[in-house]
């Protein structure tokens, strides 16, 4: 069986999503940036579910070594089934609003880097006419706010790329996934406040993983967010206008 | 690592303190703890050995990776943030069991080494640390070291049952074992008085490799014996066709807080007599799988709005039941609403400086805070158990005087050498180190 890559592997929601596709038998290929960390993941899906795992750094920040790096991929396994994409960043706000390092930092992470790779896979899945592309992005990107704009516009920008590739690839039987999670309880948004419950990170892998298995192009983590962000999107932008 | 004030308290909600918690993902992380700081695991111990009051708290639950597992030597290692049910649910189907098992699943293995438990079965088993291969320990200075009983013997034996004070216990070797089934084949016997119960549970902890008792404290000690084995595959009976396959599920049971009238000791009373009934009428052996036997939904988790103390003390065997019998008759005199306690019988103990369980018996219950305050009486107790030799759980401990704890653990000078040695600047200090002065030298 052919592998699954997963990129940003280290990250609590990558672990999880890996966990949940090597649960099912799926050998896995992970990639990250922390070298010591990815080998203690790997040791601990191999003991759990006596799966293959296949371990590479790979680091985002490099979009040019990006096709590289699938190059080198590819040469160590015989392909991919597809591609789990757990990269990006939850930003702080405040300092956005002031240093423009900041915005091109967060919009690099969360969309242009993120994009390359994407483009890779996909140039890839098209050409073998099969696999699926998971991605992770947010709801932060359904409406602007105050709260989180930066973050939210670099997720839209993700969120219209990823449409756009599901419709180019509809006929090659890639499916694209993308997967819009509210806020996750990560090492980045730990002790945030928030007004409802983060969902944890094997909640979402359970969700995607579901999702993915029976076909879906865009699902809400959870699902009952669809409703509220239709709303979210439906209200004219007048009501977001107040003043504070 | 980000970092933000959190309400923390022992798993009886009594202290409740506000922390500062932090929650590494990643194994360097645990590198570069500020301090002081004191280590935790899932918090289902009843002490204050994990929570520090406006100081840092470490949460260990997401350092929970396997690392390996050698099939020859049965050893396996893990990092402290693991919990016994993740181990038992990957471990069990492939034929291999933990050899002392807490009270509660959802313990870590780092909780279960620093807090050294002992299980149902110590008179067989030794305690937990007994099968500890080895351990790493994170130092103030961010260096691991590994320690065992052969390689820096100190610092292991003052880390075993030394509440997470003299450093972050990182990962964990040990030794597993073998078991045929996931089931459990035993016997219930009811005993009518304290007398008959103590009797038929040094009997029955003869024969069985696990023994308890359940003892209703408020009816002079009347109660249940239950001992178990694990079940051989010819034991099982036909129309079980996977031996390993855990069926039960682990429960919890969530913390019910009840009004004061309802916690009232006739209420109990009640309940018990209503358990002893329905144990009465069960068949007195039974075949069970093991996360059924070794974590029942637990009864005991009554409390009032201010949570509850739980109190577990260890006698010596020649003491023991003149000791436990005292505690039982001051129990149901008291009025206090105590609820149903437990019996069980230690082996020899390890030789951890601070562990709890040595050769004789440990007795636990719990009781309710109400208005009336149950620390003037367990102080009582305390005298009890001091006077025939015991001494008190730290583990299940949120209220010991520092002066009777010392006379308590007559090798805490010891500890508190190594302490000074490995920790001289209180890097690691939690509410329970503070207040048994654990820090100070004498």
């Amino acid at each position: 069986m052919k592998p699954v890559l997963i990129l940003g592997a280290t990250s609590s929601i990558g672990r999880a999503i890996a966990q949940t596709l090597a649960e099912e038998g799926n050998p896995l290929y992970l990639a990250g940036r922390n070298r010591a960390e990815l080998d203690r993941i790997a040791l601990d899906l191999k003991l759990r579910y006596r799966v293959e795992v296949f371990v590479s750094l790979y680091d985002a920040d490099y979009p040019l070594e990006n096709e590289k790096f699938l190059r080198q991929a590819l040469h160590r396994v015989k392909g991919f089934r597809g591609v789990v994409v757990g990269l990006g960043e939850f930003c702080d706000q405040q300092k956005a609003m002031h240093h423009f390092s900041e915005v091109k930092r967060v919009i690099d992470r969360n969309f242009t880097n993120v994009s390359s790779i994407i483009m890779h896979c996909a140039n890839y899945f098209e050409k073998e006419k099969s696999g699926f592309i998971l991605t992770i992005t947010s709801t932060a990107a359904e409406r602007g706010h105050r709260q989180n704009y930066v973050y939210g516009a670099a997720k839209a920008g993700l969120n219209l790329f990823l449409q756009g590739l599901r419709h180019r690839l509809s006929s090659s039987n890639v499916q694209v996934l993308t997967v819009k999670a509210a806020f996750v309880d990560t090492a980045k948004t730990f002790g945030i406040e928030k007004w409802h419950r983060a969902i944890s990170p094997q909640e979402l892998a359970r969700e995607s993983i579901k999702a993915l298995k029976s076909g879906k192009h865009e699902i809400f983590v959870p699902w009952s967010l669809r409703y509220l962000m239709f709303l979210v999107r439906a209200l004219p932008e007048r009501l977001y206008r107040r003043k504070l | 690592m980000r970092q933000h004030k959190q309400l923390l308290s022992s798993y009886n909600d009594y202290p409740r303190v506000s922390s500062i918690v932090m929650r590494p993902e990643k194994y360097s992380h645990l590198k570069s703890l500020p301090g002081p700081v004191i280590a935790r695991g899932s918090g289902t111990h009843p002490t204050d050995g994990a929570i520090h009051e406006n100081q840092h708290v470490v949460l260990m639950e997401r350092l929970n990776r396997f690392l390996s597992f050698d099939e020859e030597r049965a050893i396996l290692q893990a990092e402290a943030g693991v919990t016994v049910g993740e181990i038992l649910r990957f471990f069990v189907p492939r034929g291999w069991f933990l050899p002392v098992l807490p009270t509660s699943s959802k313990s870590t293995l780092g909780g279960c080494v620093a807090t050294d438990i002992h299980g149902k079965n110590h008179h067989h088993e030794g305690g937990f640390s007994k099968h500890v291969h080895s351990i790493e320990l994170i130092s103030f200075d961010g260096t691991a070291k590994k320690c065992s009983s052969k390689e820096e013997k100190d610092l292991f034996f003052a880390t075993i049952g030394g509440m997470g004070l003299t450093g972050v216990i990182s990962e964990v070797s040990l030794k597993m074992i073998h078991v045929e089934t996931a089931y459990m084949v035993g016997k219930r016997q009811l005993a009518q008085n304290f007398d008959q119960l103590f009797q038929t549970f040094q009997e029955a902890a003869a024969v069985g490799r696990y023994a308890y008792a359940w003892v209703d404290c408020l009816a002079n000690g009347k109660g249940l014996v239950v001992h178990a084995n694990h079940a051989s595959l010819q034991q099982l009976p036909q129309h079980i066709e996977e031996p390993l396959n855990m069926v039960g599920k682990s429960r919890c049971c969530p913390s019910l807080c009840l009004p004061n009238w309802v916690i009232h000791p006739t209420t109990r009373r009640a309940l018990n007599r209503l358990y002893y009934q329905y144990q009465s009428r069960r068949s007195s052996d039974f075949l069970i799988d093991c996360s059924t036997f070794f974590f029942p939904s637990q009864q005991e988790r009554w409390r009032s709005k201010k949570g509850a103390v739980a109190y577990e003390f260890f006698v010596p065997k020649q003491s023991a039941y003149k000791a436990i019998l005292k505690v039982i008759e001051a129990l149901s005199k008291s009025g206090f609403s105590a609820s149903s306690a437990f019996l069980q019988v230690c082996g020899k103990g390890s030789e951890g400086y601070l562990s709890f369980a040595k050769e004789g018996f440990a007795f636990q219950f719990s009781l309710p805070l109400t208005q009336d305050s149950p620390f003037a009486f367990l102080n009582q107790l305390d005298q009890i158990v001091l006077e025939h030799g015991g001494h008190v759980c730290l583990a299940k401990d949120v209220r010991l005087q520092p002066h009777t704890f010392r006379s308590m653990y007559p090798q805490l000078h010891k500890w508190q050498n190594i302490k000074a040695s490995c920790d001289p600047r209180m890097h690691f200090a939690s509410n329970l180190s503070k207040r048994l002065e654990l820090g100070n030298k004498q």
